[in-house]
């Protein structure tokens, strides 16, 4: 195909008329001068014309073979066809609008599901240069990824043959005037790494950095600026109180950079100001303590797979006073060019939601199949005729996938308005029924219309649109043409078949997913009922800045409303507690959960002690080798016999807790039982092991419990507001214990709202599927009915026949629904223990729902099956 | 003139004659065919019905270009020219005919 070509099939293509014009007028030229050759032959003008058209051949077949020529032939046709759906769908609005509409549906919600996607997982950070980005750390024989002391990143920051430029991060939080703010100290050349500027003011220079203390100054995120600090224009030159420091806003980065994570921050401080910021060991004195995550700059022509030869043979070759195990095994090099990497266990997670938003959209293509189906025996008079004159099978099924795709775009079009509004309404609905401590925390990232959300959208709508087109295509025109020719066509259809497998699979769909939208529901309303051991009413859980720590305790029991504070190294529902290999006497041994606890923590939150006693405070502030075991734990090491006075010993692995407190309890003396509670989340449930040790609310690094009295919320704000008096930035956290049950519970609502909202969209479907299947069947039985009417069926028995057929479907679809729900919620079972008990209703209603749901549909056309008329149907033909 | 006598020009060798014809000068269809019937002493008839697609077909390819003059009688005609790749093509297909009917004819003469 040379250019020449190319701009005739244009020509051809898009002035066809003009083009088309000039063979008719070249054609006649040629007849013109023939034509006068003739009559100088002295042949008479008419009889002369005539014998030129008969030299010519056929005009026709000349033009078209002119035609073919172009080579412009498959668009024109596929123009044509356009055409020609557009026509005919502009004659049937209801059928198209009820197709676009079935379509856009769950076209919408798997564009909206992709959106997320898109923004998390596909879409680069905005950062020059995303893809040679990578996050490095070393795993030892333990398997735990290496953290770096701020030596080891400035001899990687002096030279190291695989990044061109490194920076060291550390993730930070900090309340500020009551709003969670969660940033990172950085070294000072992070923006000017990542190529982050500054929307006002400025980003971090060297001299920010460059000496330990110096600098106090923060950059703000945008999104921080606009949603936590209400895009005040003078914050610039501000000063703002992080964690007790007065920092200056010196800038606001630009509006697409929120951080290299999923998470959006909202502001970047100088790591040379962590001493002042964190507690523990001075990140720049003797102790070297591993903290800092290091972000490299890959070197240009490096692969990653080379870079981590490479820095492994470094790291091991820098670990000389390590022993064996400490040393480094293995490199990680993970990139950061999305905020989110597309990992096998993410493919593995997001399997089952993808499947079942698929799901959605194969019935719905399913429906339309139908639907298409239907329109396409109505036309088989037109099929079967212009298939006896000789058109092609292949350009038939051409022009009928065409009017598929046709419709594919307003529904594409559909899909994405409603795409945009399923995100809109859904971030709202999620953010109103999230806890509202909750909702301060969690961030979205901008969910925008992109290029691959562009692509995603097209590709599926084509494929959907392909997938309900062919099928239905394919069989229409497998036409006998002997019949065809003389107008009857029915014996070769067996639409039937097709469309009952078609409903059978979306009542299926729809059995499981109602039924698993159903355990969810009533698995999370149990969690909210459920004892989980422990009150949660009129407890707070405060984390405060170690320094404030004494002075804030003593100014905290003065409170008016403060009933009694107790601390604990792990606050229930609030995640996995540390886990130590206990051994009793010679025999018993297993890893069991453990956590530090003061004398009070019992009362407060209500655990009987059902033997023995609760610590004293002396044992307390010693830290006296006693300990309380729940009552689980006194029947595993003790079954059938006293638990009180035995002893326990505790081997924690010394390169699992290096330093931990736990290392000065090697054995203990059982100096009570306590009930069993839920302490770590809902999906364990109440713990199987569960060893409390004693300690102090003043200890360093335990959260302090505070019973309040009357309404927690109102005594939240009032001692929040009062501490924040006495120490700015004191407090770094503090909530409801009930907030903290409310968040444990919340991703549980979540599912089931999900489940639900989906599997009512699929039951709409199916309804809709079964609507239609019914209403066909009856068209095609009038006759059949009309002749059962006239031999002397009642209305009863002919409404039964319908209903009959409708029920056939709905009950095999229920029961294979109902089988694979049952495997879904083994499945869930075996992971989530509030799941574990069969919850027979949720399987009923899911099941009935349906099944009621198509008893309905039957309603319509089993009324006109009774409404038939047997002496017009009988005169029919 | 008998009918007999008459021989309808071959799909292929079609494009090389009206090649060859246009490298006379600029020639409207209805001039290509009388030409080649008139050269070829009213042996080969040109089909008229084939005459027009494969003009179009030559002028895809590049090797003549259309552009619309006035013909002898004063009426609108598209006038084809042989283009300098049409030159070349010519020269190719002429050398190609040569050898195939060289080779046939010696298949013929074999004794």
């Amino acid at each position: 195909m040379n250019w020449n070509d190319i701009r005739l099939r244009l020509r051809a293509l898009f002035q066809r008329n003009g083009v088309e014009d000039e063979l008719d007028e070249e054609i006649t030229t040629h007849l013109e001068m023939q034509a006068r050759k003739n009559q100088n032959r002295g042949i008479d003008p008419t009889e002369a014309s005539r014998l030129a058209r008969l030299q010519f051949g056929s005009l026709d077949v000349a033009k078209e073979e002119c035609r073919d020529a172009r080579g412009t032939r498959l668009i024109e046709d596929a123009l044509a066809d356009v055409r020609y759906a557009v026509r005919s769908f502009w004659r049937t609005p209801v059928f198209a609008l009820t197709v676009v509409v079935t379509i856009a549906l769950p076209l919408g919600l798997n564009t909206a599901l992709f959106t997320i996607f898109n923004a998390y997982v596909l879409r680069p950070v905005a950062v020059s240069d995303p893809n040679s980005l990578y996050q490095y750390s070393w795993t030892d024989r333990r398997g735990a990824p290496h953290s770096f002391s701020w030596a080891e990143y400035e001899s990687l920051r002096d030279g190291n043959p695989v990044f061109s430029e490194v920076a060291a991060t550390r993730p930070i939080f900090a309340r500020v005037e009551g709003r969670p703010l969660f940033g990172e100290l950085v070294t000072p050349n992070y923006f000017r790494m990542l190529g982050v500027r500054a929307l006002s003011g400025r980003t971090f220079v060297a001299e920010d950095g460059a000496s330990a203390g110096s600098a106090p100054v923060v950059v703000l995120s945008h999104s921080a600026w606009q949603n936590k600090f209400g895009a005040n224009n003078d914050l610039v030159g501000k000063t703002i109180v992080i964690r007790g420091h007065p920092l200056e806003v010196i800038g606001i980065t630009n509006p697409e950079f929120s951080g290299l994570n999923a998470k959006t921050l909202d502001f970047w401080v100088p790591i040379t100001m962590a001493d002042q910021l964190e507690d523990g060991p001075s990140l720049f004195g003797p102790d070297h303590p591993n903290r800092l995550d290091i972000l490299g700059r890959l070197r240009s022509g490096l692969t990653s797979r080379q870079a981590e030869a490479a820095l492994l043979v470094r790291a091991r070759h820098g670990a000389d006073g390590r022993s064996e195990d400490e040393k480094a095994v293995d490199v990680l090099l993970d990139s950061r060019a999305t905020s989110i990497r597309l990992t096998p266990q993410l493919i593995a997670a997001a399997a089952p939601v993808v499947a079942a938003f698929l799901l959605v959209l194969c019935i719905a293509c399913a429906n339309i199949a139908g639907m298409m189906f239907a329109r396409a025996v109505g036309r088989q008079r037109e099929i079967g005729l212009r298939l006896s004159l000789g058109a092609a099978r292949i350009r038939l099924v051409r022009q009928l996938l065409t009017e598929s795709l046709v419709l594919s775009v307003p529904a594409a079009m559909a899909g994405a308005a409603l795409s945009e509004l399923a995100l809109l309404a859904g971030q709202r609905v999620v953010f109103s029924a999230m806890p509202p401590d909750l909702a301060q925390i969690v961030t979205m990232p901008s969910l925008g219309f992109d290029i691959r959300v562009f692509g995603f959208l097209m590709a599926i709508a084509a494929s959907s649109a392909t997938l309900f087109g062919l099928a239905p295509a394919l069989q229409a025109t497998r036409l006998d043409l002997s019949q065809a020719a003389k107008g009857e066509f029915a014996p070769n259809m067996r639409p039937t078949r097709l469309r009952n497998a078609l409903v059978i699979l979306q009542i299926t769909a729809c059995v499981m997913l109602l039924t698993v939208a159903g355990l969810a529901l009533r698995a999370s309303s149990r969690m909210n009922r459920q004892e989980v051991g422990f009150t949660t009413s009129g407890v707070l859980e405060m984390h405060i800045n170690e320094k404030y720590r004494s002075k804030l305790l003593s100014r905290l029991t003065e409170q008016p409303v403060v009933e009694g504070i107790a601390s604990a190294q792990s606050i229930p529902l609030n995640g996995m507690l540390p886990t130590a290999p206990m051994i009793s006497g010679e025999r018993t041994a297993a890893r069991g959960s453990y956590n530090f606890v003061s004398p009070t923590f019992f009362p407060m939150l209500g655990i009987p002690i059902l033997s023995g006693r609760s610590f004293n405070v002396e044992e307390a502030r010693a830290g006296a080798a006693v300990a309380i075991v729940s009552q689980k734990t006194a029947l595993r090491f003790w079954p059938g016999q006293q638990p009180l006075g035995q002893t326990l010993r505790l081997a924690p692995d010394p390169r699992v807790a290096p330093g931990s407190k736990v290392r000065s309890f090697p054995s203990v003396r059982i100096i009570g039982v306590a009930a069993d509670i839920v302490s770590c989340c809902f999906t364990v449930g109440m713990d199987p092991t569960l060893l409390y040790l004693p300690t102090i609310p003043t200890a360093a690094g335990t959260s302090l419990l505070v019973g309040v009295h009357g309404n927690s919320e109102q005594a939240r704000h009032k001692l929040d507001a009062d501490l924040a008096a006495i120490s700015p930035g004191a407090v770094d956290q503090i909530h409801t214990l009930d907030t903290f049950r409310a968040a444990a519970v919340f991703p549980f609502q979540m599912a089931a709202g999900v489940c639900t909202v989906i599997g009512g969209l699929a039951l709409f479907l199916a309804v809709s599927g079964v609507y239609g299947v019914l209403s066909y069947s009856v068209s095609q039985r009038t006759r059949e009915i009309g002749i059962r009417m006239a031999i002397g069926a009642t209305a009863g028995a002919v409404a039964r026949l319908v209903l009959k057929q409708s029920m056939r479907l709905a009950l095999i679809g229920g029961i294979v629904g109902s089988l694979l729900a049952l495997a879904v919620w083994r499945l869930l079972a075996s992971r989530v223990f509030f799941m574990e008990a069969f919850d027979g209703i949720a399987f009923l209603i899911g099941v009935l729902v349906p099944l009621a749901a198509a008893a309905l549909a039957a309603y319509a056309p089993a009324r006109r099956a009774i409404l038939v008329d047997p002496t017009t149907t009988l005169r029919y033909d | 003139m008998s009918n007999s006598a008459r021989l309808d020009v071959l799909q292929g060798t079609l494009d090389l004659l009206i090649l060859r014809t246009l490298q006379l000068g600029p020639m409207h269809g209805w001039a290509i065919s009388e030409r080649i019937q008139q050269a070829s002493q009213d042996v080969l008839r040109v089909n008229q019905g084939s005459l027009y697609p494969a003009l179009h077909r030559l002028e895809h390819q590049g090797w003549i270009a259309a552009e619309w003059g006035v013909s002898e009688l004063g009426r609108r005609a598209r006038f084809y020219t042989l283009t300098t790749a049409g030159k070349k093509q010519l020269q190719r297909e002429t050398e190609t005919w040569a050898r195939i009917s060289g080779a046939i004819a010696q298949v013929l003469d074999m004794a």
